[in-house]
């Protein structure tokens, strides 16, 4: 004869006995995994002995605050901003053409090396400037700076 | 010329016409077959490559199996053409066009890359792109399958053209399941589309017409007030992240669980910081590769009805974050119903239990398992010595699997040496499994869904289907709705396959056997019958007929009240039918005539030729996800694993000799002869695996006192059941999501199961413990995997001769019988009937009335199942979210009934029977009329509908009459609160349409066919 019933008592299981099997499982990792751990323990104490243990430890219990406050900051216009121009400086990079940009500088730290070595005082009329033209150095010069105007004002 | 003459030459002239009429139909099935040669393939050229396009094929389909890429987001393989979403804009024969839009009839040529096509499918990403804010590696949904994700990355897509415009709606989290965000809603109408002609609830609709379109349910509602049903296949078709599972919202990623705001700064964050998608697909697939580190996806079948849906359950330690169907899953594809998607709490319910636990001193007490096992082998042990083996009985599950049913069958059989062994088929299914013996050979369904789905007409009778078989269900809703199926509908309640069926019939209760016969009879009256089929396929014809002489229309009239003239309008329409498939259920079987009723059924299909073709045949719906698996592998108390009696010398000797053991060879006593046993004292010992019996077995106050009087009990459960408080021993066992084996559902589908959780504290899986007691019993099963009891099994019993686990891998499935070669039979009888000589039987039948209602007892309850919650609610009542919708079970009653007992909605209310009564609160609704009741079988509190049933029986097959309960009824309190809560999806107010109705999108001011905006611009 058996009526119903809904009483279950649970075993209670000794602490000790937990213990016991957490302890075991713990030591088996451990023996496991020997070299790991002992590396894992030096990075530990150098990361304690210059502090950087307890700054993670307190910014990981802040988490949801210190990534609020970085959020909010970097959401900021002047962060944000940078952010923006950084990445696009980067795609601009990958636009420019190296080889000929090479080329050219070149060009101009020569024109930069002559004009140094002018005084400055010297006055140019018209018809020297027309007389100028045949020198050939300073003929290349305006040439090519025409083209490039010609190319910088083409509209694709 | 006399009249003799006239007759011989109209004959002739007959003969002549006749001729001619079949010499046109030869000579133009020729003709067509040779057209259709020609037609078989079609060449396309495709970027300068020819393919071979079937006819009528879509062109985006045939793009797809190319190496050629054109972007897509609103075409999904399983739902077809959407048309909205425009991205995969090619060129056909000069002309800018949607590939998914163009049907292939005749050759043409196709260019993806051409530059205004490239155009064109740009145009359309970015308005996409407008509506849809790309901040991945936040967003939950990036889980390597976000579709807009996938395209725009391979699209090659670098930035956005115009920037994200906001919506002005907030998200509906309203429900209790999924939430919907039109700020992330692109309204591709994947989901529409779903709603409206996958699973037919017509709930979803894309308001075109306001000036920022949106997804709308009913209408116009919040989610949860509307009529959804939470079957979640529009979250499963959800291209993106709009509609998502509640459960998995700020758990998927790892920077996902933040606050609104916070979250919000980190996505503009992501998005400047990420300017290009390039980088910003670099760092989100990298972190979408992080989570498959912690997301497992494994493969289950649903542990709820018989359809068999398979999908990918996605767990997080023990947490489930959401189960997503397949289109490959064979039974189901993409769909799901609310069970099956959003069932899963009980895995996690507290109330598991996770130690044995042994009655002592009037309480349970927590044992270790040595002491439990070695308790029950021993008591078994002096049970067996003192009473004999037959004083023992063993009760299997449908919720376990194959294995499990097969394993406890052998320890029955082996080790106590006892045929006494029965499932919960016992309670609904025996009958059908018995009708299609009787005439056709296999006790399954005939074909596969598919089969249902492709008949010109369907049957169904005495189901609910809707609520009971809802994915299966909805197959047959799509073909009515789409494909011009006819549905007839023959059942007492107007439930919803009752109000969209072509026909719907209200016989009179138990007397479905009288109108299947007098239909049969009268067409064999009009010589209508499929003589040749029966010539070539059927035997016992003239008996069969003679057996009919009774049922005439006048007959038929008078019993089942349908008038004469609608019975002879259906003969003639089954005739017409080419396929016709009947689907059936518990209203017919759980009858004193179930099996009669049963075998009436095949008989009008053999006559009917509607058996050995596709979309023809016997659909009896199996209600369990293993009701059908558990009798296939031997849970019976007459059948060894599969189908082969016990009396059977030659099948009992095969398994003497691998089990090396002496079986009984008297039939053993079925569930319900088990319970008069404990009764009259010959049955002492009982141990039920996973069934409830204490709920659902009929007359249950007669069941719990045979209970009391036995000497021992052991249950092996999850929960501390109604069956379990009886108990002297409660063994913890696990649900199909921790551990494996396989399920065979309604199509005779056998499915494999992978495990995806650890089991819960000490709890084992059922296969595990039943060894374990065999061998605390002297035995040495040595079962390391379920795999190895298939392979036993396949070895021993021919109907399963080929099953082998590598064949079920993943999604393979195998659909009995299975030849030693891995042959399986999705359709049975291709080749003939399993019968000596290769034909099927018709069986004559005779009909009394064996129940009505009385002056006293004058009303009728019906009862079954409701789609939100399953068998007596172990584990549908502890998900908060069904619970929440459907909070307890209900007595419907016709708004008549209400008024002449001058009740209203939530009256409380006695109903007494012969064998006890029940109290419930009243919901007031047609879907039943005049003095029929109906009562959900859900609940096994004071509502439990099995203290009204009582010990009446189908003749044939012992299965309780649960349907033939005549009550009377007392009135508590005349009204009260509603049962139903607003946001049940019954108050809800669907709306049809077709499809998503991309024209009105079309017929938008600012709309643009982007094919033309390109040419405009160019």
């Amino acid at each position: 004869m058996a009526n119903p019933i809904t009483k279950i008592k649970r075993k209670e299981v000794p602490k000790e006995v937990v213990y016991e099997q957490n302890l075991r499982v713990v030591s088996e990792a451990l023996s496991e995994n020997k070299d790991a751990i002992l590396k894992g323990i030096d990075l530990l104490a150098t990361i304690n002995r210059n502090g950087t243990l307890d700054m993670m430890n307190a910014f990981v219990k802040h988490k949801e605050d210190a990534l609020e406050n970085v959020m909010q900051e970097l959401n900021k216009p002047q962060y944000s901003e940078t952010l923006e121009n950084l990445s696009k400086l980067f795609m601009y990079l990958g636009q420019l053409e190296m080889d000929e940009l090479q080329y050219f500088t070149e060009k101009l730290n020569r024109g930069m090396e002559e004009a140094k070595q002018s005084d400055g005082t010297g006055k140019t009329s018209y018809m020297s400037l027309i007389k100028a033209l045949k020198d050939p150095e300073i003929n290349r010069s305006v040439t090519m700076l025409l083209k490039f105007l010609r190319g910088m004002g083409r509209e694709y | 010329m006399d009249g003799c003459e006239y007759t011989w030459f109209y004959m002739v002239a007959a003969r002549v016409i006749d001729n001619c009429i079949y010499l046109k139909a030869f000579l133009a099935e020729n003709i067509d077959r040779e057209e259709k040669k020609l037609q078989e393939h079609i060449i396309v050229i495709i970027n300068g490559e020819e393919y071979l396009a079937d006819p009528g094929q879509n062109l985006l389909n045939l793009i797809n199996t190319t190496e050629e890429f054109v972007p897509q987001i609103c075409y999904n393989e399983s739902l077809g053409p959407v048309q909205t979403c425009d991205t995969c804009m090619v060129e056909v024969n000069g002309e800018i066009v949607r590939a998914c839009g163009t049907t292939v009839n005749s050759s043409i040529e196709v260019n993806t890359t051409i530059d205004t096509a490239y155009e064109a499918q740009k145009e359309a990403l970015d308005t996409i792109l407008e509506n849809h804010e790309l901040y991945c590696t936040v967003c939950d949904y990036n889980n390597g399958t976000c579709e807009i994700h996938n395209t725009v990355a391979e699209f090659g897509l670098e930035h956005q053209s115009r920037p994200f415009k906001p919506k002005q709606y907030e998200a509906d989290n309203s429900g209790s399941f999924y939430r919907y965000d039109p700020d992330q809603c692109i309204l591709c109408g994947r989901c529409v589309e779903v709603c409206q002609d996958v699973q037919v609830n017509e709930t979803l609709l894309i308001d075109w017409e306001r000036e920022q379109p949106r997804v709308v349910w009913d209408g116009d509602v919040p989610i949860d007030q509307s009529s959804c049903v939470s079957c979640g296949q529009c979250v499963t078709v959800c291209p993106c992240n709009a509609l998502m599972e509640t459960s998995m919202v700020g758990e998927a990623g790892f920077m996902t669980d933040h606050k609104p705001g916070l979250l919000r700064s980190m996505i503009d964050l992501t998005k400047k910081a990420e300017p290009g998608y390039g980088p910003l697909f670099a760092i989100s697939d990298t972190e979408a590769a992080m989570r498959e580190e912690r997301i497992e996806k494994t493969k289950t079948v649903c542990t709820y009805c018989g359809v068999g849906c398979t999908f990918d359950v996605w767990t997080k330690d023990r947490k489930i974050l959401k189960v997503e169907p397949q289109k490959d899953s064979p039974a189901n594809g993409i769909s799901s119903c609310i069970k099956g998607k959003f069932g899963w709490d009980y895995v996690n319910s507290e109330e598991r239990i996770t130690k044995p636990l042994i009655r002592k001193d009037g309480h349970f007490t927590e044992v270790e398992w040595d002491e439990a096992l070695a308790y029950v082998a021993k008591r078994f042990d002096e049970i067996k010595a003192e009473h004999g083996p037959d004083a023992l009985g063993f009760i299997s599950s449908s919720k376990a699997t194959n294995e499990e049913s097969y394993l406890m069958q052998k320890l029955a059989r082996q080790v106590i040496g006892t045929n006494n062994i029965d499932n919960c088929s016992r309670y609904c299914q025996a009958p059908a499994t018995k009708g299609l013996f009787r005439t056709v050979g296999h006790g399954g369904d005939s074909g596969s869904i598919d089969d249902i789905a492709e008949a010109e007409l369907v049957i169904t009778i005495g189901s609910n289907t809707a609520e009971s078989h809802p994915v299966l269900a909805s197959r047959i809703k799509r073909s009515q709705k789409l494909f011009g199926q006819k549905l007839f509908v023959f059942d007492l309640r107007k439930h919803e396959m009752a109000q969209r069926a072509d026909r719907f019939l209200q016989p009179k209760s138990g007397t479905d056997l009288v109108w299947l016969q007098a239909i049969s009879k009268y067409i064999i009256d009009q010589g209508w019958e499929k003589r040749e089929f029966i010539t070539k396929w059927v035997n016992d014809f003239a008996a069969y007929k003679e057996s009919l002489a009774k049922f005439t229309m006048d007959y038929a009239e008078k019993l089942t009240g349908i008038p004469q003239k609608t019975l002879k309008e259906i003969a003639k329409e089954i005739v017409a039918a080419d396929k016709l498939a009947i689907c059936w259920a518990m209203g017919v079987t759980q009858h004193q005539l179930g099996s009669d009723t049963s075998t009436a059924i095949s008989n009008l299909l053999l006559i009917t030729g509607n058996y050995m073709r596709n979309g023809t045949g016997a659909y009896p719906l199996r209600g369990h996800n293993n009701v059908q698996g558990c009798s296939d592998f031997g849970s019976m108390p007459d059948f060894l694993p599969g189908y082969e009696k016990v009396s059977d010398d030659a099948a009992r000797n095969r398994y003497k000799k691998a089990w090396k053991k002496e079986l009984p060879t008297d039939p053993g006593k079925d569930n319900h002869e088990m319970m008069h046993a404990i009764h009259d004292g010959e049955l002492r010992s009982l141990y039920v695996l996973g069934e409830d019996t204490g709920v659902v077995d009929s007359n249950i106050n007669y069941v719990t006192a045979a209970f009391e009087k036995l000497d021992f009990f052991v249950v092996q459960d999850l929960f501390l059941t109604k069956t379990a408080e009886y108990a002297d021993v409660i063994l913890p066992a696990v649900p199909s999501l921790e551990k494996e084996g396989t399920f065979t559902n309604t199509e005779r589908r056998i499915q494999r199961l992978y495990q995806a959780l650890d089991p819960v504290g000490e709890s084992k899986a059922d296969w595990k413990i039943i060894m374990e007691i065999a061998n605390e019993m002297g035995y040495d099963w040595n079962y390391l995997h379920p795999s190895e009891i298939m392979a036993e099994s396949a070895s021993l019993a021919p109907l399963f001769a080929g099953v082998k686990y590598e064949l079920l891998t993943n999604y393979n499935s195998l659909q009995w019988p299975v030849a030693a070669d891995g042959t399986d039979s999705p359709l049975l009888y291709v080749d003939g009937f399993p019968f000596a000589d290769n034909k099927a039987k018709l069986y004559p039948l005779d009909f009394e009335l064996p129940y009505d209602t009385s002056e006293e007892y004058d009303l009728h309850v019906n009862n079954g199942r409701l789609l939100e919650h399953f068998h007596e609610g172990n584990m549908t009542y502890k998900s908060p979210g069904i619970s929440r919708k459907t909070p307890q079970a209900f007595i419907e009653v016709s708004p008549e009934l209400a008024d002449e007992r001058g009740i209203q909605e939530g009256a409380e209310i006695r109903l007494t029977s012969k064998a006890g009564y029940v109290t419930g609160i009243v919901h007031i609704t047609d879907r039943v009329s005049g003095k029929e009741l109906y009562l959900p079988l859900n609940d096994n509190g004071k509502t439990a509908v099995n203290y009204l049933t009582d010990n009446r029986v189908d003749k044939d097959s012992n299965t309780p009459a649960y349907k033939e309960i005549a009550v009377k009824m007392e009135v508590l309190k005349k009204k009260g609160k509603s049962p139903l809560p607003p946001t049940n999806h019954r108050r809800g107010n669907p709306q049809s349409q077709i499809g998503v109705n991309v024209e009105r999108k079309w017929k938008r001011d600012e709309y643009t066919f982007p094919g033309s905006k390109v040419k405009h611009n160019g």
